[in-house]
């Protein structure tokens, strides 16, 4: 099958651009890291698009670069590579910029538990599939979704 | 799929700089296969 041509690829990316700042958002949780994320995003998916064969693809293709921007900005944010936020809370010292944007990215969900939440929404995975995609069991991935809808639900209006 | 997560994710607001950062990453993918 024949790439995408410039004008094809720019009216799909358009049509989720939607869906695609929320996911970076759902990661971030602030408008200004979503959209450079989103920046980021289309500038990878552009220089990269004549990789893509199937046009029926191209959703969970340019969701995927999304989820890839997101954790690498959230890298980029924490000053060690730690999994989850009481791990932060631990290493980080004193009052900083980056604790208190990254306490308000969807309160306590861990790592993890951001992924999960992001498979089951956005590419409506099966627990089998997210765990293929994060290598672990499909009932840990099942336990650590119901785990972080718990949260969630505590902390209503969080996402 | 549980459809209250759904309903927050669908309550985020879409900024109205968005298709400009959109076109100024479109811009930054351009000028690099115009270089290449």
């Amino acid at each position: 099958m024949a790439s995408l041509n410039e004008k094809e690829f720019e009216d799909l990316f358009m049509a989720l651009s939607n869906d695609i700042y929320r996911l970076a958002y759902t990661y971030v949780h602030n408008e200004a890291d979503a959209l450079d994320i989103m920046q980021e995003t289309a500038y990878q998916a552009y220089v990269s698009r004549k990789q893509l064969k199937e046009r029926e693809k191209f959703r969970s293709w340019i969701l995927t670069i999304t989820v890839n921007k997101s954790l690498d900005h959230l890298k980029k944010k924490r000053p060690e590579p730690v999994e989850d936020i009481e791990t932060y809370r631990e290493t980080a010292s004193g009052e900083s910029e980056n604790l208190m944007e990254f306490e308000d990215s969807l309160g306590s969900l861990t790592l993890t538990e951001k992924n999960i939440v992001v498979y089951k929404c956005f590419f409506d995975y099966t627990f089998d599939m997210i765990g293929k995609t994060l290598e672990i069991s499909s009932n840990t991935a099942k336990n650590h979704y119901y785990k972080a809808i718990r949260k969630l639900r505590l902390e209503e209006g969080i996402l | 799929m549980n459809t209250s997560v759904n309903e927050k994710i669908n309550e985020i607001r879409i900024p109205e700089t968005l298709e400009k950062r959109i076109s100024m990453g479109f811009d930054q993918g351009k000028l690099e296969d115009e270089t290449e």
